[in-house]
């Protein structure tokens, strides 16, 4: 629903009877710029998970990545009225979350938590063991060991390619957002975005052979798509 | 078609971005060659399991995004309720950084005048040199001059003996200038010395009297309180 700025500045009657769910994005963080928190739950409501996901697949810890995700609500709110409808609401919350990432890889980079004699097995090219499905196939893979064996696998792809990986296939932003996130030319988002499915297929490549996974990734979708339509109704 | 530009256009045509006039050599591509028909279905599959696996936030989380916004708010309300606090913090740090400041620039100015000074005079120098018109001709007895050449830096009893014998008897402030001709920085801080010294022989002797006092009383101590000899007479 798209609302008129007059009736976000005066609030009009109308207002107070509009579902927010209803509503765009880029409406809702206008509400916010006028002081509306409720305009601001909203829209945390529909990004927390979003930006969770992909902090989560961009740092590896949980923690972490709760930290980071709240961290950037906290600048969407603080920083609400640098927001104009030149973009996306999506790609500017990206944006945010993006920098926040990087910065905190930096300060990882710069600070190694642990300094081991033995250097780590070089194992950026080796895939992912399987679930252990035969233990009890009728239960199949919880969703939570899905999203921690998906999460190491996209680690495993290197930080400049991961970037638009994950903002396109996760997230789904066009090629045209993704190089307003990244600041990427086009051609370099096309072609990170290629290279980081190459490697990402080859870190999960026992996995796709996997009949039960994939018997347990359709009843997955099946229950999502269950969830969406419950949710429209 | 070679199999790496298939794929980067497999990788475009799943994101709908293969331009048409690419997509009729795709197919043709993928019908002849098995293996990127299989990477085709691959980036099918792990674009679903992406999908599919979306981690879970913590059951707190709005709670927490909740508390930490409202701290966030009253910390930055706090700072405008109070901006002087801040400007309080800004104050010292400038009065810190004045004060190093400064010190730096009377270290240099020190320096420079202890450099460029008037200096005592030498016995080379004594009545020789562009000094010799102003600065009255100390009588300065042979002896002293060694000792004064052979002490200055040194020691305190025969230094202070050559500062006095290069002043030829006068007292400082009886000089003309900021020091007095024939006075220099050092001979002030020789004569600081000397009476540093003194200061702590004399803390020093009163320590070693103490120590001594204390010694005779142990001594006295132990005479009183001394066991009988542990030898036993013979046949116990």
């Amino acid at each position: 629903m798209n609302l008129s700025r007059d009736e976000f500045v005066h609030g009009s009657p109308l207002q107070a009877r509009v579902d927010l769910r209803e509503i765009r994005d880029e409406d809702l963080i206008v509400m916010v710029q006028n002081g509306q928190r409720k305009a601001f739950d909203e829209l945390v409501a529909r990004y927390k998970g979003r930006l969770f996901s992909f902090i989560l697949r961009m740092v590896k810890d949980p923690t972490l990545a709760e930290e980071l995700t709240q961290e950037t609500l906290i600048r969407v709110y603080l920083h609400a009225d640098k927001y104009r409808e030149i973009a996306r609401f999506s790609t500017w919350v990206f944006t945010i979350a993006t920098n926040l990432v990087r910065n905190k890889m930096r300060q990882r980079s710069r600070r190694p938590l642990l300094l081991s004699l033995n250097p780590a097995p070089e194992d950026d090219e080796m895939p992912l063991d399987p679930p252990d499905l035969r233990q009890d196939p009728t239960e199949g893979i919880h969703r939570e060991e899905l999203a921690a064996i998906m999460a190491a696998a996209t680690a495993k792809i290197p930080e400049k390619y991961r970037v638009p990986f994950l903002l396109r296939e996760v997230e789904q932003l066009s090629y045209e957002e993704i190089q307003q996130v990244t600041g990427l030319k086009l051609g370099t988002v096309r072609s990170r975005i290629n290279r980081a499915r190459n490697r990402f297929r080859q870190a999960i490549k026992p996995m796709l052979r996997n009949e039960t996974l994939l018997a347990e990734l359709e009843r997955i979708e099946a229950r999502a798509a269950e969830e969406d339509n419950e949710d429209k109704d | 078609m070679r199999c790496t530009k298939a794929m980067e256009y497999i990788s475009l045509d799943l994101d709908g971005q293969l331009p048409p006039d690419h997509a009729a050599g795709l197919t043709r591509h993928l019908d002849e060659c098995a293996d990127c028909r299989t990477y085709r279905e691959d980036l099918q599959t792990a674009g679903r399991l992406l999908a599919a696996s979306e981690p879970q936030l913590s059951e707190n989380f709005e709670w927490r995004l909740q508390l930490r916004l409202n701290q966030t708010l009253a910390e930055a309300a706090a700072r405008e309720l109070h901006p002087w606090q801040d400007r309080r913090t800004d104050r010292a740090a400038w009065w810190r950084n004045f004060a190093a400041a400064a010190s730096v620039g009377m270290a240099a100015v020190l320096a420079v005048a202890v450099m460029t000074g008037p200096r005592a005079p030498s016995t080379a120098a004594v009545g020789d040199g562009p000094m010799a018109a102003h600065v009255a001709t100390p009588v300065v007895p042979a002896g002293d001059r060694l000792e004064l050449e052979a002490v200055r830096g040194f020691g305190y009893g025969a230094g202070q003996r050559s500062v006095s014998s290069g002043m030829g008897g006068q007292r400082p402030s009886q000089r003309p200038g900021l020091l007095g001709p024939g006075w220099s920085y050092q001979s002030i801080e020789d004569l600081r010395n000397i009476s540093r010294i003194q200061a702590e022989n004399r803390q020093l002797r009163t320590q070693v009297f103490q120590l001594q006092r204390q010694l005779q009383g142990m001594q006295s101590q132990l005479d009183t309180t001394a066991v009988p000899s542990l030898d036993l007479p013979e046949g116990q």
